[in-house]
């Protein structure tokens, strides 16, 4: 690289007017606003959960009511609800399931690199 | 690293208890074929059958490789953790050789282990990010800064532009893009914020006569320095940014042309127009002195 180009490096990268406490104060923030984006990821999870098993139970309370009254349409539409129910909340689990575990591998497979680079690090020869 | 120790891992004995108890899997697999893949070239590993040791879960984990017939353009990777509670788990995914690639490429332990960061953001993992913005943070600043040249417009944007992050990192499918991906929404965000104010128009892209400007500031050894960071500051936006990727955060042509939304020409060719204007003007600052 250029002489003047090292300049450049040096000279962007000696800036002091980064004020740490006003740093601490936004990492705070944003950290919060972290927990706030999962907390309520966690509860549109529980509420759709909670839907899908108030659906299933209104539909099998429906369905047993269509039966005693003999209802062969309210039976179908009441089985096919609980049905939709029931299966939206495997596909919720399921999907949640196949990230986690995936995340998992690729988290694993990255520590796995990390160690080996470090342990290169390690094992590469000394500079004279 | 404070709950995460890495270095401790896969030694000797772990090894042995990989090979003999917990991979039975005898292979007809192979390991990962890819030209710069660290894994292979590490000479005493075997990356069939490695296993290490999950601290912060306090599990075995061990994961295997292997190319199928059925999907030839793809690895699947076959992993599994021996909890020391007694629960096992076994995974199975498969990436393409693309991702595979982008994933085993040689990099710096830094760029690994802010990736690693990053999957565990993912995963919901709140010291990880924490981590994460006190690596990142003062570097985004630093560019808002640059380019806005006004350190609360600095913060605010870096504050808006950690939002955003958080908004889209469930969506963010490699973790190896996020320094890219970080800049892009940073770089949108003060281009955004000189929309609003005019500054671009007002910025004007010429530099002035800085030899006369500068004859008054002090006579010390960082003279060069200062006349250069006051040249800088003359540059417009654009290119105090396009500075700032190239010589501050070392990224190379092609990250910065994804950053900035532009071709790589256009990258090179601007870089070469502003190192031109600011050697223009050094020259004559040494001109003036003489």
């Amino acid at each position: 690289m250029a002489e003047f180009e090292k300049t450049i490096r040096t000279t962007l990268s000696n800036t002091d007017k980064f004020d740490a406490a006003k740093a601490e104060t936004l990492r705070k923030e944003t950290v919060q606003m972290f927990e706030d984006k999962l907390k309520k990821v966690y509860r549109y999870a529980w509420l759709c959960l909670i839907i899908c098993v108030a659906a299933g139970g209104v539909a099998g309370a429906c369905f047993g009511v269509s039966a005693s009254l003999g209802s062969t349409w309210g039976m179908i539409a009441s089985a096919v609800i609980f049905l939709g129910a029931g299966q939206s909340m495997v596909t919720i689990k399921l999907w949640y399931w196949i990230m986690n575990n995936k995340l998992n591998v690729l988290r694993e497979i990255k520590q796995l690199q990390l160690q080996i680079a470090e342990l290169a690090g390690k094992e590469a020869p000394a500079e004279n | 690293m404070p709950k995460m120790n890495v270095t401790k891992v896969l030694t000797k004995h772990y090894e042995n208890i990989a090979n003999c108890k917990l991979c039975e899997n005898k292979a007809n697999s192979k390991p990962i074929q890819t030209q710069s893949n660290p894994i292979t070239e590490m000479p005493k590993m075997n990356v069939n059958k490695v296993l290490t040791r999950d601290y912060e879960n306090k599990s075995l984990f061990w994961v295997k490789a292997k190319q199928t017939q059925y999907k030839p353009k793809q690895t699947q990777f076959q992993g599994g953790t021996y909890s020391l509670t007694g629960r096992s788990e076994k995974w199975n995914v498969y990436l393409s050789s693309s991702d595979l690639y982008y994933r085993t490429m040689p990099k710096s332990r830094d760029q690994l282990y802010n990736e690693l960061l990053v999957l565990k953001c993912r995963q919901g993992d709140k010291d990880a990010f924490e981590e994460l913005v006190q690596r990142w943070q003062k570097r985004l600043w630093h560019y808002a800064y640059q380019v806005t040249v006004s350190e609360s417009a600095a913060w605010d944007i870096v504050q808006e532009t950690w939002l955003a992050i958080i908004k889209g990192l469930s969506k963010l499918q490699d973790a190896a893009v996020f320094p890219c991906w970080a800049f892009r929404i940073l770089n949108n965000k003060c281009a955004d914020w000189l929309r609003k104010r005019h500054l671009q128009s007002r910025l004007s892209d010429q530099l002035v006569n800085l030899a006369q400007d500068e004859s008054d500031k002090k006579q010390d050894g960082n003279e060069e320095a200062e006349s250069l960071r006051a040249a800088i500051e003359k540059l417009s936006p654009d290119s105090r940014a396009l500075l700032m990727l190239r010589y501050r955060e070392s990224f190379d042509i092609s990250q910065i042309a994804q950053i900035l939304d532009v071709a790589e020409g256009t990258v090179k060719s601007r870089l070469h127009r502003t190192l031109g204007k600011l050697r223009q003007v050094m020259g004559q600052k040494q001109d003036g002195r003489i």
